[in-house]
């Protein structure tokens, strides 16, 4: 351990003076201090990873006009709101900006908002070629409160000529089923780990990020298919270290290194207890929580290149394990007893 | 003050911008009617165009150029009328003097209004292509219409019914239904048939704020929405609409309530005061629509039993859309919006809506669109390809469908890979050998074919209902009863981790959707592998058909009575766990006095007495899944006839509700009587 991280001591002070020169020549520049998620959102349907089929429906839309309203639902950084005002862009030209209203769950968005703000955007005139609509954007419309959307649902209806709703949520459940009747539901699923090593690489090509590729692989694994978290890591691994490499990226998002994690559960299986606990004792000193623990725990498990029943019975005991810390027990004997009942699995005593 | 005055005649009619439209829409109805009366024909007005505009004001009324066209024949002639509602189409033109000299009025004002109009039918072709599907194929007449004929004419009936003073029924109508099943399409139909002018109740915007106990002469200031909305109930019912240059007045009004004021849902009594108000002195009907969702803020807790039979409501439920009149009615949008569609895909989008009709269509549309086809403006630049973009569609069509199959796994496939358990006969797995030699009956050679995280990750449904339906369905791919036992230990692990935990307000805070998800991975992961796992001699591949999940039912209707009873017993702690298998049935046995009033009877008749479970018990069976299915967690659609509830058609036909009254009671009394002890015994044997 330790003489991996002396080497990348010495990488990091060298890449960091490169990227210190970096930093000097492009300083000028506006665009340096642009958040990389915002620097590389894209702004042609092309551009967008991922779920391909509904961008492309999409953009068939943002062509001829006309859509209908639309649920966008999906887990967080698949793209939803990036896909939504590319429609928009696309769609209303230079009258993006009065013809386009955007409100997500900062703003203050209780009945009255439904009721006068949306209200008053929706009767607002403004001159679009025929076909283009005004378009409201509701962002993370599941955090609405139900009288709010209640309130939505008859606007919707009276102002469909000359006014569209996109509203995007996690959980299309939590949207009341009358506006889900008034609405295309359209699903994101989560981006494959291919899409967002793709994209990563290519933002590294554009910025002249070093990497080796054990530092993609850590951002692809924290990210979870969430591209914008994906992004936010690598710039902050990149900014903080000027280099990319595994330690480095589990050092800015502060997660138990699933490597380390891997191991743990490769001496369960083969019933080496004093070995994982060792493992799981660096975790837990390292001031790791219990929950990003076992969470990782699961992660790394899934993937693992094990026996089927040992799989089954490992997610199941730290599935239980998960609950009884979200009950509040999140103690260090709870993971020790996770460990002992995980490496007395495959020793066939039962 | 001047801007005072604007701000309230802004409340009035909502908008300065529906006024403009309203203006444009009554030159266009002047201009109908010169052609009508040119061409000595009625003419059938293409209602479409009506419908999709915003039915906002209450002045504005969406069958007034319809009816006014119909009326007018009556009217010029001076005649009382004396007609019923009912005769649905008059085509006499008027010949009186005072007819004439209206003609030649209008026929000098047609010949003015001759460009406008030109200009106008431009723009609303226009406005008709800005319209969503929804919206631009609003059913013409009740003839394509979608909904049921029986339930059609069930709220013909009322309506008609209403009209009569002499049958001196209830004014209030209640239309509920699941979203989408044609509640206002229907209710505007019919008033378009009818010739009865609609109002419409929208919520108006607060533009001021109100202060309960301000001491003020000054009524411009903020009024609060209740006493809007009761002094809209009121005056609309009694005061006409202003009359406007070119509109014939219309002799009935039916008021229609769909958006209920949010305070309501805080006071209720109000609301019921309100109705109280008005079934005392309100002289048009009402209507109002809900939805019924189990929802917390459910518009149908407004309506009480004890309020329905106390102002003796008439309650009319519609039922989802049947999928054959799905079809067919998307078929016709199909060939109104000029693309030609498969059946089995509109089969395949009808089953996936669920019965919501408007749901279906937004679908359709979303799924069915391709490249706009050449307009008539740009038509001298671009040549039109008809054929070959006939054909490229067609091609489009199909590729698309087979994409979306495999981008998201339908509920069906994924159900059926996990309960089939197909093994990968070729790829022996060689981390099997890892396995401890005592637990050697635990290895499985083979490997999936699919692996479970992919299943997980492609179901497109809730957890809970995925997992519902795999208990529900797997016992029938099993072979040897031991492994059923397996399996059924995994199921229930997986549903203990669904269920206990409170990541709602502890640890992840507002990252709840990460906790959510992780608790969902984790129990679809255990269900899933699970079941592949313990079923080492799946069934062979022949079909079986897989069943909607009984429990989600009983979870709704859990919910229902969880929800009702809150409502009806504020007081007491329905929280605690005694409360539903204590209290409720001993509050049951309590026959005297008025200890409950009639929604509370109603309901501890309904949870606290146990019927006799054999007989009325009853498994559905027959519910059993589509390939299409796309996990909606509402109750499928029934078939129209046979589900005609108890109160709708009683209510209808016999415009009282007395009959219906006395047998909710008489039935109670008897159940109170003797027969709950004896059942009590048998369910407990």
């Amino acid at each position: 351990m330790d003489s991996d991280s002396m080497d990348t001591d010495i990488v990091e002070v060298n890449t960091a003076k490169q990227s210190m020169n970096k930093a000097d020549v492009t300083g000028t520049d506006d665009e340096s201090n642009v958040p990389w998620i915002e620097k590389y959102r894209p702004h042609t349907f092309e551009e967008i990873c991922g779920n391909e089929e509904t961008t492309a429906r999409l953009a068939v839309f943002a062509q001829t006009g006309n859509m209908p309203n639309l649920i966008l639902a999906g887990p967080p950084g698949v793209g939803k709101t990036t896909t939504i005002l590319c429609l928009a862009r696309i769609l209303l030209g230079d009258n993006f900006r009065e013809g386009v209203l955007e409100l997500n769950a900062s703003n203050d968005r209780g009945i009255d908002v439904v009721r006068n703000k949306i209200k008053l955007f929706a009767q607002k005139k403004v001159s679009l070629p025929a076909g283009k609509h005004k378009i409201i954007i509701l962002d993370e419309a599941d955090s609405m409160t139900e009288g709010a959307q209640q309130a939505l649902r008859r606007t919707m209806e009276l102002y469909s000529s000359t006014t569209r709703f996109a509203l995007a949520c996690n959980n299309s459940e939590k949207v009341i089923p009358p506006i889900q009747s008034r609405c295309a539901v359209v699903r994101f699923g989560k981006l494959s780990d291919a899409q967002i090593l793709d994209k990563v690489m290519s933002v590294c090509a554009l910025e002249g990020i070093e990497y080796v590729n054990e530092g993609l692989e850590a951002i692809v694994f924290t990210a979870q298919g969430d591209m914008r978290q994906a992004l936010n890591n690598l710039q902050a691994t990149f900014h903080g270290f000027g280099f990319v490499n595994s330690s480095n990226v589990f050092k800015v998002c502060d997660e138990p290194s699933p490597l380390m994690v891997q191991e743990m559960l490769e001496f369960c299986k083969d019933g080496k207890i004093e070995e994982a606990y060792q493992r799981l004792s660096y975790l837990w000193k390292m001031g790791y929580s219990p929950e990003d623990i076992v969470g990782n725990i699961f992660r790394v498990c899934k993937t693992c290149k094990f026996p089927e029943y040992l799989k089954l019975m490992f997610i199941k005991e730290i599935g239980m394990t998960h609950m009884k810390i979200a009950d509040g027990l999140g103690t260090f004997i709870q993971l020790t007893g996770l460990i002992a009942t995980l490496c007395s699995v495959n020793r066939g005593d039962e | 003050m001047p801007p005072k005055i604007t701000l309230k005649r802004r409340k009035r009619t909502d908008t300065s911008f529906e006024e403009r439209q309203q203006l444009i829409h009554e030159i266009d109805s002047d201009d109908e009617e010169i052609q009508v009366i040119a061409s000595k024909k009625t003419r059938h007005a293409a209602c479409g165009d009506q419908i999709g505009d915003p039915p906002i004001c209450p002045s504005k009324t969406a069958s007034a150029r319809e009816g006014s066209k119909k009326e007018r024949g009556k009217s010029l002639r001076g005649e009382p009328d004396q007609a019923t509602p009912s005769i649905s189409s008059v085509s006499v033109v008027g010949t009186g003097i005072k007819g004439k000299m209206n003609l030649q009025k209008l026929e000098a004002m047609a010949r003015a209004t001759t460009k406008i109009k030109e200009e106008y039918t431009k723009a609303q072709s226009n406005e008709k292509d800005c319209l969503p599907w929804v919206d631009r194929n609003f059913p013409k007449d009740l003839e394509e219409h979608f909904v049921h004929k029986k339930k059609v004419n069930d709220l013909r009936v009322w309506l008609q019914n209403s009209l009569n003073a002499d049958q001196c029924q209830s004014r209030i109508c209640l239309l509920t239904g699941p979203t989408g099943s044609g509640k206002t399409a229907t209710a505007y139909l019919l008033a378009n048939e009818l010739e009865m002018e609609i109002k419409e109740w929208i919520n108006p915007m607060s533009l001021t704020q109100y202060e309960e106990n301000r001491n003020f002469t000054d009524e411009i200031y903020g009024r609060s929405q209740t006493e809007l909305f009761s002094d809209f109930l009121l005056r609309s019912s009694q005061y006409s609409a202003l009359p406007v240059k070119g509109k014939k007045k219309l002799r009935n009004k039916i008021v229609v309530v769909e958006d209920i004021p949010n305070q309501f849902f805080r006071d209720t009594e109000a609301f019921h005061n309100i109705l109280r108000n008005f079934q005392g002195c309100g002289t048009s009907p009402v209507i109002f629509i809900v939805g019924d969702n189990a929802s917390g803020s459910n518009p149908m807790r407004l309506f009480t039993n004890g309020l329905l039979q106390e102002l003796g409501i008439v309650q009319i439920s519609f039922n989802s859309v049947a999928p054959t009149l799905m079809v067919k009615f998307m078929a016709l949008v199909c060939s109104r919006e000029n693309v030609t569609v498969q059946q089995p895909i509109l089969e395949g989008v009808a089953a996936a809506s669920g019965g919501d009709m408007r749901c279906a269509i937004n679908t359709l549309q979303f799924k069915i669109l391709q490249e706009k086809p050449v307009t008539k403006e740009n038509g001298g630049f671009k040549r039109p390809l008809p054929r070959v973009t006939k054909v490229t569609r067609d091609k489009m069509l199909k590729s698309e469908e087979l994409a979306h199959k495999d981008e998201s796994l339908f509920l069906f496939r994924a159900l059926g890979k996990v309960l089939y358990n197909k093994r990968n006969r070729s790829a022996v797995s060689t981390v099997e050998d890892q396995l401890h030699k005592d637990l050697l009956n635990q290895k499985r050679e083979f490997s999936c074919e699919d692996d479970p995280e992919d299943i997980a990750h492609k179901v497109e449904v809730s957890t809970g209902t995925f997992i519902g339906f795999l208990s529900q369905n797997y016992v029938n791919f099993f072979t040897s009863i031991e492994e059923v036992s397996k399996a059924a230990r995994y199921i229930s692990d997986a549903e203990v981790l669904l269920s206990n935990w409170n990541y709602e307000d502890c640890s992840y805070g507002s990252n709840n959707f990460k906790g959510q998800d992780r608790k969902d991975q984790l129990a679809l992961s255990i269900a899933i592998r699970g079941l592949m796992h313990s079923n080492t001699i799946p069934v062979s591949s022949r079909w079986r058909p897989l069943k909607k999940p009984l429990c989600s039912d009983v979870d709704i209707k859990n919910k229902q009575i969880v929800d009702r009873t809150r409502h009806l017993f504020p007081t007491l702690n329905s929280f605690l766990e005694g409360f539903y298998h204590e209290d409720i049935p001993f509050l049951a046995k309590i026959t005297k006095g008025n200890v409950l009033n009639q929604d509370q009877r109603k309901l501890v008749n309904e949870v606290g007495i146990f019927k006799d479970l054999r007989n009325t018990y009853k498994p559905k069976w027959t519910e059993t899944l589509d390939e299409k299915f796309a996990g909606d967690e509402d109750k499928c659609s029934e078939d129209d006839e046979i589900s005609s509830t108890l109160t709708d058609s009683s209510a209808v036909y016999g415009a009282y509700n007395f009959v219906e009254i006395k047998s909710v009671d008489t039935k109670a009394t008897v159940e109170d009587a003797f027969p709950e002890d004896f059942q009590i015994d048998e369910f407990e044997d």
